[in-house]
């Protein structure tokens, strides 16, 4: 391509949401570059003013069609800290293990369904020759994994059912928990082969660019609790997550933007990994080892094999998990509302995710606040591409687009989600 | 052999769950495509406005303009066209919106980063629409069932009953006598009563029956000591939109 160019791309394909992406080359620099959400905003924070404490959860679930169960259990949280409720340990592990199955089921459908194709050179995985349906299948006994338990926990794999303010509306039954169990059993393996197929396409990758990454921190590799860490050094608990996350509107995007203490960062699988590494079962570490890849690591397209790595994490750790239940049924308490405000926290698969709301006396929302992962990742995506671009001189126009989409789908971003809301945090 | 569906999958305003549920087929997938062939599918695949459909899957409401022009656009090139989940069919959560007190709507509508429309419509406002599949999100085997159909040449016919009736014959404890405010009597099943069979009260997902009686419902209701405010909320959930026609009808 020549050293000035002009980037229109319309309608990027195989990421959930609609986005367009200009970007200027000039003189080998990249004079400006807007990624662009084009969605209508959907308004959840305003839905949900007015409506009763146990509505919210089953309502905001439906920001997301990958990570619904993320988005409900979030609330749940969020308004159970309002209420001042403690749930029952049972039901934490219950939500602890859909959250582990939601991961499971997000990341490889991405994986194999949304990102294989890019490092195969295939327009998609309808496309895929005969040999190549092996990964095909792959992908789909390791989201089977993940669906089955949500199945039995939830219902449904999407917009699960069960979950709710003060607990579950109905419990699993033990047989159906060891049957899952036997999913996830065999589902180990093709984890460990996703693992050695995606780092074999990170290391293929040279592109690094020093930013910011924020994620969970705590005992463990933690998902739906712990303080929120930045790897400028800063560590926030999550009441006040406001004081460090500064949200904007920019002018080409229906979908805001931000900051954390005033820089661009990432969060997502990558920045998980990259903080929290440590916190993860021997047999993940041992094929960080056996495949040499290092974290923390500087480059985007390492999110991939970050999000393979997660899958083994969160297969080991429903096992332990199952191991551990001996479902018995608990009726879910009354509780009683009263004027307060609560945050909820959590890992979705995509990065942190923020969810609080203001109840009055009678447990009916005044107000809520939604900040979801990819609209914190925008501004990273902008950064990375700045320097990325001009990497791919060399590169006939057509493959300089590809690579471009390529790094956009690395993030696994999630469109739709950023678009759900108009206001300005309350104050 | 036949010759294979041209199948497009579009998504208006929405969360993309209901077409992700295509891989929700996972090993029949495979088996679709054996009699199916994607031609259009932004998420999937790629994008291909130049090409004709036997058959447009659609999901998501109308939110904007370019919802509407889309839409219109997919309808004059394909031969069947499907709502998808109830976001098409019903204007779902997102439909929402239209419940809000008349104010709030018109200030969303100033303060919209983007131009949006009074209301949030399901595409049977704008075009005709061949066929409903409902559901937040739809399931598999009715998305199996209707492509096979379509490729043998016959019609999916929508089948119009009500929650309870799956509920009874799944033999579940009714929510409404333990004073759970459910929506059953006036909704469509087809779900085979999933959210009460998991204890959860029906919030009319796929849409409300023609003759549902809300009156008596909401009498009902009162009679449990749900209060107005809860009662306007319930009658609003999935169910903010279903009577909407055509913007200025």
């Amino acid at each position: 391509m020549h050293d000035s160019e002009d980037f229109y791309l319309r309608n990027i394909t195989k990421v959930e949401g609609h986005a367009n992406l200009s970007l200027k080359l000039r003189n080998k620099k990249v004079e400006s570059c807007e990624f662009r959400i084009t969605e209508s905003q959907r308004f959840f924070e305003e839905i949900v003013e007015g409506r009763h404490f146990s509505q919210i959860p089953l309502i905001v679930a439906r920001i997301c069609g990958l990570c619904s169960s993320s988005h409900l259990i979030t609330a749940i949280e969020a308004i159970e800290r309002a209420l001042d409720f403690s749930p029952s340990e049972q039901t934490l592990l219950l939500r602890e293990l859909a959250t582990n199955a939601e991961f499971l089921k997000s990341h490889s459908l991405h994986l194999y369904m949304l990102a294989l194709p890019d490092y195969l050179n295939k327009e998609s995985v309808l496309r895929f020759e005969e040999k190549e349906h092996h990964f095909i299948h792959d992908g789909l006994e390791l989201k089977k994994a993940g669906t089955d338990v949500l199945i039995a926990l939830g219902g449904r794999p999407h917009q699960t059912v069960n979950l709710r303010v003060g607990g579950f509306t109905r419990f699993p039954p033990q047989e159906k928990i060891d049957a899952v169990r036997k999913t996830l059993e065999q589902a180990r393996e093709k984890a460990i082969d996703a693992i050695k197929l995606f780092s074999g396409f990170a290391k293929k990758n040279t592109f690094a660019r020093k930013t910011n990454y924020v994620a969970l921190v705590g005992s463990g590799y933690c998902l739906l609790c712990g303080a929120i860490k930045c790897t400028d050094g800063t560590i926030v608990d999550e009441e006040h997550y406001l004081d460090h996350l500064h949200e904007f509107l920019v002018p080409y995007s229906t979908a805001k933007q931000d900051k954390f203490n005033g820089e661009e960062y990432m969060v997502g699988a990558l920045a998980r990994m990259n903080l929290n590494k440590k916190e993860m079962y021997p047999s993940v570490k041992k094929l960080i080892k056996e495949n040499k890849l290092k974290f923390p690591n500087q480059s985007p397209f390492y999110n991939n094999v970050s999000q393979a790595l997660e899958l083994l994490q969160c297969i080991e750790h429903s096992l332990k998990i199952i191991d551990e239940l001996h479902v018995r049924k608990e009726p879910i308490p009354k509780i009683k509302p009263r004027e307060s405000e609560g945050i909820g926290v959590t890992e979705a698969p995509r990065g942190v995710l923020y969810h609080s709301y203001k109840l009055n006396s009678r447990g009916f929302i005044e107000s809520g606040n939604i900040v979801v992962p990819t609209l914190q990742n925008c501004r990273n995506i902008e950064g990375d591409l700045k320097q990325f671009v001009p990497t791919l001189l060399s590169k006939p126009r057509e493959k300089a687009e590809y690579e471009i989409e390529k790094l956009i789908r690395a993030y696994d971003p999630c469109i739709s989600c950023s678009t759900h809301f108009l206001k300005v945090r309350w104050t | 052999m036949r010759k294979k569906l041209r199948v497009g999958f579009f998504s208006l305003s929405c969360c993309e769950g209901c077409s992700l549920v295509f891989f929700d087929l996972e090993e029949n997938m495979l088996k679709a495509l054996d009699f199916i062939e994607i031609v259009d599918a932004r998420l999937f695949d790629g994008n291909h406005p130049e090409e004709r459909l036997d058959l447009a899957i659609i999901e998501g409401g109308i939110q904007n303009e370019r919802d509407k022009d889309d839409l219109v656009a997919v309808r004059k090139r394909s031969d069947y066209l499907i709502g998808f989940g109830a976001c098409a069919t019903v204007a779902g959560v997102p439909g929402m919106r239209n419940a809000l007190p008349q104010q709030m709507q018109k200030s969303l509508q100033k303060k919209a980063i983007k131009p949006i429309k009074e209301k949030v419509y399901p595409i049977n406002a704008f075009v005709k629409v061949d066929y409903l599949l409902q559901g937040c999100p739809v399931f598999t085997h009715e998305l199996l069932d209707v492509l096979v159909k379509l490729y043998h040449g016959t019609k999916p016919k929508l089948e119009e009953v009500p929650v309870c009736k799956e509920c009874i014959e799944r033999e579940n404890p009714c929510l409404l006598f333990q004073r759970i405010p459910c929506l059953g009597p006036v909704s469509y099943g087809g779900c085979k009563a999933l959210c009460p069979t998991e204890r959860g009260q029906c919030i009319a997902c796929r849409g409300i029956t023609k003759d549902g009686n809300f009156e008596a419902l909401r009498e009902l209701f009162r009679k449990m000591g749900v209060s107005e405010q809860e009662i306007h909320n319930l009658f609003t959930y999935f169910t903010a939109n279903p009577f909407e026609k055509k913007e200025g009808e």
